[in-house]
């Protein structure tokens, strides 16, 4: 919850539009987090004046024109504290002036903010704007957390949604907050009998959304930024790809690693295996992703499937290093491994057996292509002219 | 053998010659043509001229000046006349003459939406003009979607996506609605009964809309053969339309018949079964490798006939693959196969439903036989129609049932002749329709005071739906405040979205083959039916209603099945009354029973079983009759029960000649003592949620429909009563007829 320290003034009203406006200062907590600590994660370039963070309550979840987004919140910097302003809509006939003033109030602004607000919230503020026939507001970018989180939390919270975050990883868990289902009918009876106090615990709801919605993104950029030091709980495999994104792809590797250590099933190894050897690719280190292989056939020998595909990739990481020989040891096993699968193959289900019998056949004809230039003098030549006859 | 030679044959030889009732020939029609429009611009001619198109027929050139001068149109053109160009025409005219204009084309099915947009993008190409023309349906992939809606000069979809993805999110197609100029609506025979009504919504949803982005698009519609096209498109576009049906398009030599198979027992007044009698005639046709349609009314007749075509084409050493059948229920991938097959002519016999009635194109066959009246002269002319060449001649046959009206058609052909084409009814303002097009047009748009969107029942539609909570009242304007998207909550079609897939499990592996809708599932695919697909048997081991799938095995079996379902009727208000009948809304349940197994081909009971399956409900419009106890003091129950059977029989076969629909949107029901009237009644009901206007037809012909069904029952030549008046004579006793006659003309005084 919001700490009783924060102000709600009144800012204006009138016209079916009410405004309520809060500050927070730089030293405010929000569980672990406060709010100077995750704008300086965030710094956006040195334009943290120029980013708005957006939350919207609305009429319905199901999006379309007949959707009214009632409550707009918003947060900025200003004057050396975070802002929240709140646009709420008290009668259907004011929506006009309310987007005029939600345009006026983005028309500085270069950077949006939101959670899941590109799916949901920013598309009905659109429609909105188009069926009052006003322009909407435009920005240089939409930075979605909805993504990231995803990628850093869903696999270890089994959720990304934002109360869940907000408890888990701001340490900040929220007691008598209004369920988001509820919303919409507190709404539309408010409509029929004005008792403005029953939109209270939306206000409050929402301004928590906000609030946890600045923080999460601070926290966000600063595991970016450093995920190995975190000290936050973390889908490694996640982290990996987002911090492989940016370019960081020694620190991509070792966020791979250490989703290696949780990864017992062979579907799991393998999944992570592959993005673990990219990101060695990506480095400009192939040898490193062909050791990366290797390493995985010395530490996993039983006999099966997966190490039969394990040996493959070892094959083809050294035959793209002109290492025949090696390439060959390597999908002999395999084939063998496969083989002997296959003999036994009454106990696989026919779809199983039929994809094993592919990958023998795969493998045959690696072998045979293997041989091949092992009898070759010169590999290299050799692929040229095999270039060149494609070409042709 | 030639067709010539064939069907010299049929009028020589006695075992056929005798059963035509009806021989008659249609000259052949040259081609009427005209020059390209002057106002054509010359890309578009030139583009023709690459695709082999010199002149135009006189019917696309109307077209081209009608809609020039800005009026809504509708052709009527019979099958392959080359009506799309009616369309394409004047619309890739506009788009080429710049500004920047839009089109929509909608199609009642997805299939027909992909098959126009193939040939609508070769005349693009040949244009060499870059003009997004695409298909914007379920199967859409998101990205692709992104792309039409900011750059489709012609999106073509369905009402069902204008209904529930396009119109409740029109701010995402800001540049389609605000550059609207042309609403293509093909196929608009289609749209009538539930669906029509539901249409006619859409569409004043579709105009609002405009309206708002400042567009006012201009209409071209095409149209099949029916009664009332002019009034049907007006009613449908709510504005007067300009009705084209004079085609240019040429025609060869026809040849339509009316044929009635033998009489097999002349007191029970049994003909021979019109699907046997139907291959009989067609291995003329096989033998000689006349290219041949088979319509059905059902799909078992479709399966049956399929079935024995094979059989037939053994005999004559055809390739029995070389016959297909083809109904609702295939996988779109097997229909496309077949469409396929006809038009190259690797298949040689397709037995259909009238699921291949619509305009998909399969080309130019050279016979169709129609196994069974189709219910409408307009769908007998439809279904006779895909026989037809431009040059050669053709060959179209319908072969009687022993039903009633089967009967009155093979025995008064000239009907078939003279009689105008049904009308296509719909009625909008049906209120349970209007009510939910409201809710979406409140989505779409506040409806403000005084605004019009079909009857003036509208302030009583919005006060209810306020109380319901759906809608908001506030400065002039009513505002959609629930929570649902309205659109998920409406089908457009009578028949259920919902359905049963149906699933084989004779391999390990078990496969979809099939689907089958919701309220026709008790009847096909109940415990131990013989459920029968592509010519093959699957035996139903497992209905699983909640899950909606049917676990099929293949089987071989000399017996198929069917269902009986007992329905009961309960009347919730009367609207009006006249003496002894009256109309009103009522809630009809639908009970499966039991199943009778017959042996193939003759037909015998060979045995039932139970159907263990929850009733159904259906709240719609019905009219009744009264037959009070008391003037007929010498009927025991069983007798009375008998009559009146005999009654609804006759009522129920005579009503769709002069409701001019199909004889499936009406069921029938009669009770000794109905718990509304006290009385022994006959209800007639509509088989469509909330009515279209059928039973208010009804009752309004109330007199004369009785006077009918008797002169049908007196005029029948059997001796006792037969399937062709009063029903099977073994489940009504001896005396059926004459007391059905009774009850006919002197019990119940309709007004």
């Amino acid at each position: 919850m919001i700490s009783p320290g924060a102000a709600i003034t009144p800012a204006a009203a009138g016209d079916g539009v009410e405004i309520l406006r809060a500050g927070f200062g730089p030293g405010h907590r929000h569980g672990r987090c406060a709010v100077g600590d995750a704008l300086r994660a965030i710094d956006d370039g040195g334009d943290l004046g120029r980013t708005v963070w957006l939350d919207t309550e609305t009429t319905g979840l199901a999006g379309g024109t007949g959707t009214y987004a009632f409550l707009i919140g918003l947060a900025y910097w200003d004057g050396g504290q975070l802002v929240v302003e709140q646009l709420l809509l008290r009668r259907l006939s004011g929506e006009r002036r309310l987007l005029t003033v939600l345009a006026e109030r983005l028309a500085g602004a270069r950077h949006l903010v939101t959670f899941n607000g590109q799916r949901f919230d920013w598309p009905i503020i659109e429609a909105r704007f188009v069926l009052a026939r006003q322009r909407p507001a435009s920005f240089d970018a939409h930075t979605d957390l909805i993504y990231p989180a995803r990628r850093l939390w869903h696999r270890v919270l089994g959720t990304h949604r934002l109360s869940t975050l907000e408890a888990e990883v701001l340490g900040a868990p929220r007691s008598r907050d209004v369920p988001g289902w509820e919303i919409p009918g507190i709404y539309v009876r408010y409509l029929r009998d004005t008792d403005r106090a029953a939109l209270d615990p939306i206000l409050v709801h929402n301004r928590a959304d906000l609030l946890a919605l600045v923080l999460l993104h601070g926290e966000v950029s600063r595991i970016l930024r450093a995920p190995l030091d975190a000290g936050v709980a973390l889908d490694w495999e996640g982290t990996g790809v987002l911090v492989g994104r940016r370019g960081a792809h020694a620190v991509a590797i070792e966020c791979f690693e250490r989703a290696m250590l949780g990864a017992c099933e062979p579907g799991d190894r393998w999944r992570v295996l592959q993005k673990l050897t990219r990101a060695h690719r990506a480095a400009g280190d192939p040898d490193g992703a062909r050791r990366r292989w290797e390493a995985e056939a010395g530490t996993w020998t039983r006999p099966d499937r997966f190490r039969a595909h394990v040996l493959e990739e070892v094959a083809k990481a050294r035959a793209r290093q002109h290492e025949i020989r090696g390439a060959r040891a390597a999908v002999t096993e395999a084939l063998s491994i496969v083989d002997g699968l296959l003999e036994e193959s009454g106990s696989l289900r026919a779809a199983r057996a039929a994809g094993m019998a592919r990958l023998a056949d795969r493998l045959r004809a690696r072998l045979a292509r293997l041989i091949e230039r092992d009898r070759e003098p010169s590999p290299g030549r050799e692929t040229a002219g095999q270039h060149a006859r494609r070409g042709a | 053998m030639t067709l010539e030679q064939i069907l010299d044959a049929y009028r020589t030889r006695p075992r056929f010659a005798r059963q035509f009732t009806a021989w008659r020939t249609f000259p052949a029609k040259p081609a009427q043509v005209a020059e390209f429009p002057e106002a054509m611009d010359a890309r578009l001619r030139h583009a023709l001229a690459r695709c082999g198109i010199a002149q135009l027929y006189t019917h696309q050139a109307r077209a081209f000046a009608e809609v020039q001068a800005g009026r809504d149109i509708v052709v009527v053109t019979p099958t392959a006349s080359g009506k799309t160009l009616c369309y394409n025409l004047p619309v890739l005219d506009a788009i080429l003459r710049g500004g920047g204009p839009r089109a929509l084309y909608l199609f009642p099915t997805k299939a027909l939406g992909a098959d126009q947009v193939d040939e609508l993008q070769q005349l693009i190409r040949s244009l060499e003009v870059e003009i997004g023309a695409y298909t914007y349906d379920g199967d859409t992939p998101g990205d692709a979607r992104r792309t039409i809606r900011a750059a489709g000069h012609i999106v073509v979809t369905n009402p069902d996506m204008l209904h529930t993805a396009i119109l409740p999110h029109h701010t995402k197609w800001l540049r389609l609605f605000e550059n609207l100029r042309y609403v293509v609506l093909d196929e608009l025979h289609h749209y009538r009964g539930v669906f029509g009504s539901h249409l006619a919504n859409v569409l004043r949803r579709l105009e609002r809309i405009c309206r708002f982005y400042g567009s006012a698009p201009q209409f071209i519609c095409c149209s099949a053969t029916i009664g009332n096209t002019g009034e049907h498109a007006a009613r449908l576009l709510e504005r007067p339309v300009a009705v084209l049906d004079e085609s240019g398009a040429p025609s060869g030599e026809r040849t339509v018949a009316v044929y009635n198979p033998p009489v097999v027992n002349p007191a029970l007044g049994i003909r021979r079964d019109a699907v046997r009698e139907s291959v009989a005639v067609a291995e003329e046709l096989l033998k000689g490798r006349v290219q041949t349609i088979f319509f059905a009314r059902t799909r078992l007749r479709a399966e049956l006939l399929t079935t024995y075509l094979r059989e037939a084409a053994r005999r004559q050493h055809l390739d029995p693959e070389a016959v297909c059948g083809y109904r609702a229920g295939y996988l779109p991938s097997e229909r496309r196969t077949i469409e396929a097959g006809l038009r190259r002519g690797t298949v040689r016999a397709v037995a259909a439903t009238n699921a291949l009635e619509l305009g998909i194109d399969i080309g130019h066959l050279s016979a169709a036989v129609l196994v069974g009246y189709p219910g409408t002269i307009a769908s007998t002319w439809q279904q006779m129609g895909r026989a037809g060449r431009r040059a050669d001649r053709s060959f179209a046959v319908l072969v009687a049932t022993s039903g009633a009206l089967d009967q009155f058609i093979a025995t008064h052909p000239e009907y078939l002749f003279e009689q105008p084409v049904e009308q296509a009814r719909i009625n909008p303002d049906n209120l349970l329709v209007l009510a939910s097009h409201v809710k979406c047009a409140a989505f779409e748009l506040p409806l403000r005071d005084g605004e019009t969107f079909g009857p003036n029942t509208l302030p009583e539609i919005l006060a209810y739906l306020e109380e319901e909570g759906v809608l908001h009242h506030e400065d002039n304007a009513w505002h959609y405040v629930a929570e649902a998207y309205p659109a998920e909550g409406v089908s457009l079609r009578s028949a259920s979205p919902e359905n049963v897939v149906i699933i084989d499990t004779t391999d390990p592996r078990p496969r979809v083959i099939g689907e089958i809708d919701l309220p026709s599932a008790p009847a096909f695919v109940h415990e131990d039916a013989i459920y029968i697909h592509l010519g093959r048997q699957y035996h139903v081991d497992r209905l699983d209603w909640d899950e909606r799938k049917a676990y099929v095995r293949q089987v071989d079996v000399d017996y198929y099945t069917d269902a009986q379902i007992a329905v009961g009727v309960r009347v919730l208000e009367e609207f009006a009354r006249e003496r002894d009948a009256a109309h009103g809304e009522a809630a009809v349940t639908f009970r499966p029973t039991i199943f009778k197994k017959l042996r193939l081909a003759t037909h015998e009971n060979v045995g039932f079983g139970t159907i263990h399956l929850p009733e159904t409900t259906l709240h719609t419009t019905a009219a009744w009759w009264i037959f009070p106890r008391a003037r007929v003091p010498e009927m025991d129950t069983d007798a009375l029960e008998g009559a009146l059977l005999g009654v609804a029989h006759a009522l129920h076969n005579i009503a769709p000649l002069y409701l001019m629909t199909d004889p499936r949107d009406v069921g029938s029901t009669v009770e000794i003592r109905s718990p509304h009237t006290g009385e022994p009644t006959v209800t007639l009901f509509e088989e469509i949620p909330g009515g279209v206007g059928l039973a208010e037809r009804l009752f309004a012909l109330r007199g004369e429909l009785l006077d009918r069904a008797a002169a049908l029952v007196e005029g029948c030549g059997c001796e006792h009563g037969c399937p062709s008046c009063v029903g099977p004579v073994l489940e009504l006793g001896p005396e059926a007829k004459r007391r059905t006659l009774r009850l006919l003309r002197d019990v119940c005084v309709p007004a």
